[in-house]
């Protein structure tokens, strides 16, 4: 207590918070001084500050504790005000131990020293940061960012919106120019199953592989939508996996790309020139697309549906108004609440745990074997194609839009100054955006 | 006050003892294995197969809106 007066976070502040505080600003660092990302890193860094300093309540979830079994209180272990890791004793009874689920503080105890209850009876009031399966243990957001977590995140609304923006800064011409290239975007996508095997493999359930898994289709909004619903409490740790990877790219894609081609095949010339898309094609593209995928896979629909209408914006030629504001202050008021809401799912009791570094290491796995299967099938079919192909747009099916696509043009260049990749690489980059709104309405498909 | 992680604390017994590299929780014989390669082959192959779909659309397109353009001349 500060002069008796409030209470201040320096009691509970410990190393776990100066950690995440070291990284957030770390990732505020690469923004600024390195460039990388700003728009994501910046908000995500602060939002990691943020939650990290303790009793700022800024991500804090009120949940009602009842009692999972009848009994009588022997003993009160903790008081209002304690704060606890999960698993912390919390009543005595006569018929056991009541335990906290979750990590966080006791707002309130509805019970006392002598007193019988209930199964069910509703025994305390704890504040905490954890994300909960809702079903088993219901929450109540009460902090600014909680609330915009809950009801933007949780409720499935901010991801499907961004992926409506990114479908009107979506051009689809230098795919549709050379439709083959849809082939390496979904070769891509090998890297999210090879991440699934793996995380069952080092332990996860099948919702949490998945969610780890989607990482590697490289998309910020498809991750999080997939994760919201299959795994919510490891939310944070695949978020911040696949947007610093996808900052990540230009150290990523290179050296596996130069792993797996020989110098010839990064000489390999492609003309600059692709064919000219008709204003119709454009515009049938996102509405065959639409149609054809959700009646393949319905669970896709969010995603999908918002990709494709807001390219169909950008395309139509007479939503001029609708496609500035998404590609302008939409986007831009989507990203403040999305990347401040993730970076702020991030306190260090549920971050600092083995298994984040588990699912980091996954992330960088899937990362890599998606951009190598892209490359391996661009190789594939040099073998069946009069006219080769470049392998190294095959790594851009990482539907980092538009960075691998960048990583893949500055390689050419310097392969081979007359060679300008960056078109053809597009081509797989978009590609890869649909292949992971599909994967990820798999998924939800299956196990959701 | 109950302080459960000061700058000196050690995680409690309950909440402690994961092995580093397995994630908690889930034994390899309580996953359902059969499922597991069904979603990743099917999912993938669906995958694969929706993008070749697409690819058929998208060559379907250009002929049908050469044709029309072709008419149109």
């Amino acid at each position: 207590m500060l002069f008796g007066l409030l209470e201040t976070g320096f009691p509970l502040f410990y190393w776990g918070n100066a950690l995440m505080i070291v990284i957030g600003l770390g990732f505020i660092y690469l923004a600024i001084a390195k460039k990388m990302e700003p728009l994501l890193l910046v908000p995500i860094g602060f939002g990691m500050i943020l939650v990290n300093l303790p009793l700022g309540g800024m991500m804090d979830y009120e949940m009602k504790l009842r009692a999972p079994q009848a009994g009588t209180v022997m003993e009160v272990r903790m008081q209002e005000g304690d704060a606890f890791e999960k698993g912390g004793v919390l009543y005595k009874l006569d018929s056991g131990e009541i335990r906290t689920p979750v990590f966080g503080q006791v707002d309130s105890l509805k019970i006392s020293t002598g007193q019988h209850i209930e199964k069910g009876q509703v025994i305390a009031s704890l504040i905490t940061m954890e994300q909960t399966n809702q079903a088993e243990y219901p929450t109540r957001p009460v902090g600014l960012l909680s609330r915009i977590f809950q009801f933007g995140v949780m409720w499935q609304i901010l991801p499907p919106l961004m992926f409506l923006c990114l479908g009107a800064l979506t051009d689809f011409g230098p795919m549709l120019a050379n439709p083959k290239t849809l082939l390496l975007g979904a070769a891509a996508q090998f890297g999210v199953y090879l991440a699934f095997f793996l995380s069952l493999i080092c332990g996860f359930n099948m919702t949490e592989a998945a969610s780890i898994g989607i990482i590697g289709g490289a998309e910020g909004p498809t991750t999080i939508y997939v994760t919201s619903l299959l795994a919510p409490h490891i939310i944070g740790a695949t978020a911040v996996a696949c947007y610093s990877y996808m900052a990540l790219v230009p150290l990523i894609l290179p050296p596996v790309i130069r792993l797996l081609t020989t110098k010839k095949e990064r000489q390999i010339y492609m003309k600059p020139s692709l064919r000219k898309i008709s204003k119709l094609e454009k515009i049938l593209f996102p509405l065959v697309t639409t149609v054809i995928v959700i009646l393949i896979v319905p669970s896709s629909a969010p995603l999908m549906g918002c990709f494709m209408v807001g390219n169909l914006f950008k395309e139509c030629g007479v939503t001029d108004r609708l496609t500035k504001t998404a590609q302008t202050a939409f986007v831009d008021m989507i990203t403040i609440f999305l990347t401040l809401a993730i970076g702020a799912s991030m306190p260090a009791q549920n971050f600092l745990q083995p298994r984040t570094l588990l699912i980091l290491i996954l992330g960088v796995v899937s990362f890599a074997s998606a951009a190598a299967a892209g490359v391996i099938l661009a190789k594939i079919m040099n073998l069946f194609l009069k006219e080769k192909i470049n392998p190294m747009i095959g790594g851009a099916g990482v539907s980092a839009v538009p960075m691998s696509a960048r990583v893949v043009q500055v390689m050419g260049q310097k392969e081979n100054k007359q060679n300008f990749l960056l078109m053809h690489a597009m081509g797989p980059n978009v590609a890869g955006a649909i292949g992971a709104a599909i994967a990820g309405g798999v998924f939800l498909g299956i196990l959701g | 006050m109950l302080h459960t992680y000061p700058f000196s604390c050690v995680r409690p017994r309950e909440t402690a003892g994961t092995r580093f590299i397995r994630a908690r929780g889930v034994g390899s014989d309580m996953i359902d294995w059969g499922l597991a390669i069904k979603t990743a082959c099917g999912g993938f192959g669906l995958v694969f197969g929706i993008l070749v779909l697409l690819w058929g659309s998208v060559e379907v397109t250009r002929v049908i809106t050469d044709k029309i353009a072709g008419d149109k001349k």
